[in-house]
Protein backbone atom coordinates (compact mmCIF):
# COMPACT_ATOMS: atom_id res chain seq x y z
CA UNK A 1 0.00 0.00 0.00
CA UNK A 2 2.64 2.05 0.95
CA UNK A 3 4.57 2.49 -2.76
CA UNK A 4 5.31 5.61 -4.06
CA UNK A 5 2.92 5.08 -7.15
CA UNK A 6 0.38 5.65 -4.09
CA UNK A 7 1.66 8.54 -2.33
CA UNK A 8 -1.42 10.92 -2.43
CA UNK A 9 -3.16 8.40 -0.45
CA UNK A 10 -1.00 7.24 1.78
CA UNK A 11 0.67 10.69 2.39
CA UNK A 12 -2.86 11.91 3.71
CA UNK A 13 -3.19 8.78 5.76
CA UNK A 14 0.01 9.02 7.57
CA UNK A 15 -0.82 12.68 8.39
CA UNK A 16 -3.95 12.22 10.33
CA UNK A 17 -4.91 13.89 12.37
CA UNK A 18 -4.16 16.65 9.69
CA UNK A 19 -7.17 16.66 7.60
CA UNK A 20 -6.14 17.28 3.51
CA UNK A 21 -8.23 20.31 2.77
CA UNK A 22 -11.58 19.11 0.95
CA UNK A 23 -12.42 17.39 4.62
CA UNK A 24 -11.21 20.18 6.81
CA UNK A 25 -12.82 23.12 4.80
CA UNK A 26 -15.94 20.80 5.37
CA UNK A 27 -15.28 19.90 8.82
CA UNK A 28 -14.73 23.58 9.58
CA UNK A 29 -17.86 24.81 7.99
CA UNK A 30 -19.64 22.32 10.46
CA UNK A 31 -18.14 22.75 13.40
CA UNK A 32 -18.75 26.68 12.67
CA UNK A 33 -22.71 25.90 12.17
CA UNK A 34 -22.45 23.62 15.69
CA UNK A 35 -20.79 26.41 17.77
CA UNK A 36 -23.26 29.06 16.71
CA UNK A 37 -26.43 26.97 17.12
CA UNK A 38 -25.18 26.26 20.46
CA UNK A 39 -24.44 29.72 21.37
CA UNK A 40 -27.84 30.93 20.24
CA UNK A 41 -29.91 27.73 21.86
CA UNK A 42 -27.59 28.77 25.10
CA UNK A 43 -28.46 32.14 24.99
CA UNK A 44 -24.76 33.24 24.75
CA UNK A 45 -23.09 35.76 22.96
CA UNK A 46 -21.14 33.87 20.35
CA UNK A 47 -17.50 35.40 21.18
CA UNK A 48 -18.02 33.36 24.65
CA UNK A 49 -18.44 29.58 22.87
CA UNK A 50 -15.95 27.43 21.76
CA UNK A 51 -16.11 24.22 19.12
CA UNK A 52 -12.70 21.87 18.22
CA UNK A 53 -12.57 18.53 17.62
CA UNK A 54 -10.29 15.37 19.99
CA UNK A 55 -9.14 12.30 17.47
CA UNK A 56 -6.93 9.98 18.68
CA UNK A 57 -3.00 9.78 18.00
CA UNK A 58 -0.82 8.07 20.14
CA UNK A 59 -2.89 6.71 22.52
CA UNK A 60 -4.06 10.23 23.48
CA UNK A 61 -6.77 12.56 21.96
CA UNK A 62 -5.58 15.56 20.33
CA UNK A 63 -7.27 18.59 18.82
CA UNK A 64 -7.14 18.35 14.89
CA UNK A 65 -5.76 21.80 14.07
CA UNK A 66 -7.72 23.64 12.18
CA UNK A 67 -10.93 21.85 12.70
CA UNK A 68 -12.14 24.29 15.19
CA UNK A 69 -13.57 27.40 15.44
CA UNK A 70 -12.58 30.63 18.17
CA UNK A 71 -9.95 28.69 19.95
CA UNK A 72 -7.17 31.82 20.15
CA UNK A 73 -5.72 30.49 23.26
CA UNK A 74 -2.93 28.92 21.59
CA UNK A 75 -1.77 26.43 24.28
CA UNK A 76 -4.98 24.31 24.29
CA UNK A 77 -3.95 23.49 20.94
CA UNK A 78 -1.49 21.23 21.75
CA UNK A 79 -3.43 19.50 24.87
CA UNK A 80 -3.09 15.79 25.45
CA UNK A 81 -6.30 14.11 26.90
CA UNK A 82 -6.14 9.99 28.30
CA UNK A 83 -9.21 8.66 27.11
CA UNK A 84 -10.66 8.81 30.35
CA UNK A 85 -9.78 12.30 31.50
CA UNK A 86 -12.21 15.15 31.38
CA UNK A 87 -15.61 15.06 29.44
CA UNK A 88 -14.05 14.22 26.15
CA UNK A 89 -12.05 11.48 27.50
CA UNK A 90 -14.86 9.86 28.91
CA UNK A 91 -17.30 10.85 25.87
CA UNK A 92 -14.46 8.81 23.21
CA UNK A 93 -14.59 5.85 25.75
CA UNK A 94 -18.69 5.36 26.82
CA UNK A 95 -19.72 6.89 23.63
CA UNK A 96 -22.31 9.12 25.20
CA UNK A 97 -22.43 13.07 25.63
CA UNK A 98 -20.85 14.27 28.45
CA UNK A 99 -20.65 17.80 30.12
CA UNK A 100 -18.78 19.31 32.51
CA UNK A 101 -18.69 23.15 34.22
CA UNK A 102 -16.06 24.20 36.86
CA UNK A 103 -16.88 24.79 40.04
CA UNK A 104 -15.01 27.30 42.26
CA UNK A 105 -11.45 28.17 41.21
CA UNK A 106 -10.22 25.01 38.77
CA UNK A 107 -10.93 21.65 37.41
CA UNK A 108 -10.61 18.98 39.82
CA UNK A 109 -7.42 16.77 39.82
CA UNK A 110 -9.59 13.95 38.32
CA UNK A 111 -11.04 16.00 35.79
CA UNK A 112 -7.70 16.74 34.15
CA UNK A 113 -3.75 16.29 35.44
CA UNK A 114 -1.35 19.49 35.90
CA UNK A 115 0.29 19.58 33.43
CA UNK A 116 -2.72 19.33 31.08
CA UNK A 117 -5.17 21.64 33.23
CA UNK A 118 -1.83 25.06 32.86
CA UNK A 119 -2.75 24.85 29.10
CA UNK A 120 -6.46 25.36 29.58
CA UNK A 121 -8.14 28.83 28.97
CA UNK A 122 -8.02 30.41 32.59
CA UNK A 123 -11.53 31.96 31.42
CA UNK A 124 -13.06 28.06 30.29
CA UNK A 125 -16.07 27.31 32.05
CA UNK A 126 -17.97 24.21 30.70
CA UNK A 127 -17.75 22.07 28.23
CA UNK A 128 -20.32 19.74 26.06
CA UNK A 129 -18.28 17.30 24.69
CA UNK A 130 -20.18 14.53 22.20
CA UNK A 131 -18.64 11.37 20.62
CA UNK A 132 -18.18 11.42 17.24
CA UNK A 133 -19.33 7.47 15.77
CA UNK A 134 -21.84 6.17 14.46
CA UNK A 135 -24.97 6.35 16.11
CA UNK A 136 -26.96 3.24 16.61
CA UNK A 137 -29.86 2.10 18.93
CA UNK A 138 -28.82 -1.08 21.32
CA UNK A 139 -30.96 -3.43 21.47
CA UNK A 140 -33.76 -4.09 24.58
CA UNK A 141 -32.87 -6.61 26.67
CA UNK A 142 -35.10 -8.63 30.11
CA UNK A 143 -33.10 -9.26 32.66
CA UNK A 144 -32.43 -13.41 33.25
CA UNK A 145 -34.03 -13.27 36.62
CA UNK A 146 -37.88 -13.74 36.43
CA UNK A 147 -39.83 -12.46 39.39
CA UNK A 148 -41.47 -15.20 41.35
CA UNK A 149 -45.25 -13.70 40.24
CA UNK A 150 -44.31 -15.30 36.79
CA UNK A 151 -44.41 -11.63 35.41
CA UNK A 152 -41.67 -10.72 33.16
CA UNK A 153 -39.09 -8.21 34.43
CA UNK A 154 -38.86 -4.91 33.20
CA UNK A 155 -37.36 -4.40 29.98
CA UNK A 156 -34.41 -2.50 30.06
CA UNK A 157 -34.81 0.24 27.17
CA UNK A 158 -32.19 -0.01 24.80
CA UNK A 159 -30.13 3.24 24.13
CA UNK A 160 -28.63 5.10 21.31
CA UNK A 161 -24.95 5.39 21.63
CA UNK A 162 -22.29 5.86 19.71
CA UNK A 163 -19.63 2.86 18.33
CA UNK A 164 -16.60 3.00 16.03
CA UNK A 165 -16.04 6.40 17.98
CA UNK A 166 -13.69 8.12 15.66
CA UNK A 167 -12.99 11.88 17.45
CA UNK A 168 -15.03 13.77 19.99
CA UNK A 169 -16.86 17.35 19.35
CA UNK A 170 -16.37 20.12 21.90
CA UNK A 171 -18.10 22.65 22.22
CA UNK A 172 -17.07 24.76 25.22
CA UNK A 173 -17.49 28.48 26.55
CA UNK A 174 -15.98 30.94 28.54
CA UNK A 175 -16.93 33.71 31.62
CA UNK A 176 -19.93 32.29 32.52
CA UNK A 177 -21.95 28.50 32.54
CA UNK A 178 -25.61 28.80 30.46
CA UNK A 179 -28.41 28.53 32.69
CA UNK A 180 -29.45 25.59 31.06
CA UNK A 181 -26.55 23.73 31.54
CA UNK A 182 -26.90 23.96 35.51
CA UNK A 183 -29.79 22.13 35.08
CA UNK A 184 -29.30 18.81 33.09
CA UNK A 185 -33.19 17.87 33.67
CA UNK A 186 -34.01 20.93 31.34
CA UNK A 187 -36.01 19.44 28.11
CA UNK A 188 -34.87 21.71 26.44
CA UNK A 189 -30.71 20.87 27.24
CA UNK A 190 -31.38 17.55 26.28
CA UNK A 191 -32.93 18.27 22.69
CA UNK A 192 -30.16 20.27 21.83
CA UNK A 193 -27.64 17.79 22.77
CA UNK A 194 -29.45 15.33 21.22
CA UNK A 195 -29.49 17.94 17.93
CA UNK A 196 -25.76 18.59 18.41
CA UNK A 197 -24.85 15.20 18.38
CA UNK A 198 -26.45 14.03 15.65
CA UNK A 199 -25.73 16.79 13.57
CA UNK A 200 -21.99 15.52 13.15
CA UNK A 201 -22.34 12.83 11.26
CA UNK A 202 -21.07 14.32 8.58
CA UNK A 203 -17.75 15.24 10.49
CA UNK A 204 -17.87 11.54 11.33
CA UNK A 205 -17.88 10.74 7.86
CA UNK A 206 -14.98 13.11 7.05
CA UNK A 207 -12.99 11.93 9.09
CA UNK A 208 -13.68 8.34 8.32
CA UNK A 209 -13.05 8.67 4.85
CA UNK A 210 -9.88 10.96 5.98
CA UNK A 211 -8.74 8.08 7.89
CA UNK A 212 -8.53 5.42 4.83
CA UNK A 213 -6.90 8.16 2.70
CA UNK A 214 -10.55 8.91 0.76
CA UNK A 215 -11.20 12.18 -0.46
CA UNK A 216 -14.24 13.98 -0.31
CA UNK A 217 -17.30 12.50 -1.98
CA UNK A 218 -19.45 15.05 -3.26
CA UNK A 219 -23.36 14.15 -2.83
CA UNK B 1 -37.16 10.55 27.54
CA UNK B 2 -33.54 11.37 28.48
CA UNK B 3 -32.06 10.20 31.69
CA UNK B 4 -28.93 11.75 32.90
CA UNK B 5 -27.15 11.46 35.99
CA UNK B 6 -23.85 12.88 37.47
CA UNK B 7 -21.31 10.14 37.55
CA UNK B 8 -20.64 8.48 40.59
CA UNK B 9 -17.33 6.29 39.54
CA UNK B 10 -15.21 8.82 40.32
CA UNK B 11 -16.12 11.08 43.54
CA UNK B 12 -13.02 13.59 42.79
CA UNK B 13 -16.21 14.90 39.98
CA UNK B 14 -18.92 13.45 40.91
CA UNK B 15 -20.66 16.82 41.31
CA UNK B 16 -19.71 18.18 37.93
CA UNK B 17 -19.84 16.08 34.84
CA UNK B 18 -22.70 14.65 33.55
CA UNK B 19 -23.83 11.85 31.02
CA UNK B 20 -26.56 12.33 29.01
CA UNK B 21 -27.94 9.01 28.47
CA UNK B 22 -30.95 8.94 25.53
CA UNK B 23 -33.43 5.71 25.43
CA UNK B 24 -34.15 4.73 22.26
CA UNK B 25 -37.92 4.43 23.61
CA UNK B 26 -38.01 8.55 23.06
CA UNK B 27 -36.39 9.03 20.00
CA UNK B 28 -39.84 9.72 18.65
CA UNK B 29 -40.08 12.55 20.70
CA UNK B 30 -36.29 13.84 20.66
CA UNK B 31 -36.44 13.93 16.71
CA UNK B 32 -39.25 15.48 16.58
CA UNK B 33 -37.82 18.41 18.93
CA UNK B 34 -34.44 18.57 17.30
CA UNK B 35 -35.61 19.04 13.76
CA UNK B 36 -37.77 21.97 15.15
CA UNK B 37 -34.62 23.21 16.60
CA UNK B 38 -32.43 22.47 13.56
CA UNK B 39 -35.17 24.04 11.48
CA UNK B 40 -33.33 27.39 11.23
CA UNK B 41 -30.37 25.57 10.73
CA UNK B 42 -28.03 25.81 8.11
CA UNK B 43 -28.56 22.98 5.79
CA UNK B 44 -25.69 21.37 5.88
CA UNK B 45 -26.79 20.97 9.39
CA UNK B 46 -30.27 19.53 8.73
CA UNK B 47 -28.72 17.11 6.75
CA UNK B 48 -26.16 15.91 8.37
CA UNK B 49 -28.67 15.42 11.48
CA UNK B 50 -31.05 13.81 9.29
CA UNK B 51 -28.29 10.81 7.67
CA UNK B 52 -27.13 10.23 11.22
CA UNK B 53 -31.03 9.43 11.72
CA UNK B 54 -31.62 7.40 8.72
CA UNK B 55 -28.59 5.60 9.47
CA UNK B 56 -29.48 5.04 12.66
CA UNK B 57 -32.67 3.04 11.54
CA UNK B 58 -34.77 6.61 13.76
CA UNK B 59 -36.45 7.30 10.11
CA UNK B 60 -39.31 5.34 8.59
Amino acid sequence: VLHIANYEKWARFIAYPQLPPDHLQRIRTLVQQIRALAATQLQLAPELVRANIFVPSANVLRMVHGAWDNMTWAPEHELALETDHGSAGRAFTDGTPFSIRRRGAGWTAGTLPGPQQARLNPRLQWVLSLPIGRIVRTPCTRPAWTPPTGEDGPAREGLTIAREILGVLNIDGLDTVPPMLQTPGDSRLKTLVFALWAATERIRESLALANLGEPLHDD
Amino acid sequence: MTIEHPLPADPQHADEMVQFLFSAASAGALLQGARALLDSAPKELSESFEQAMRAAGLLS
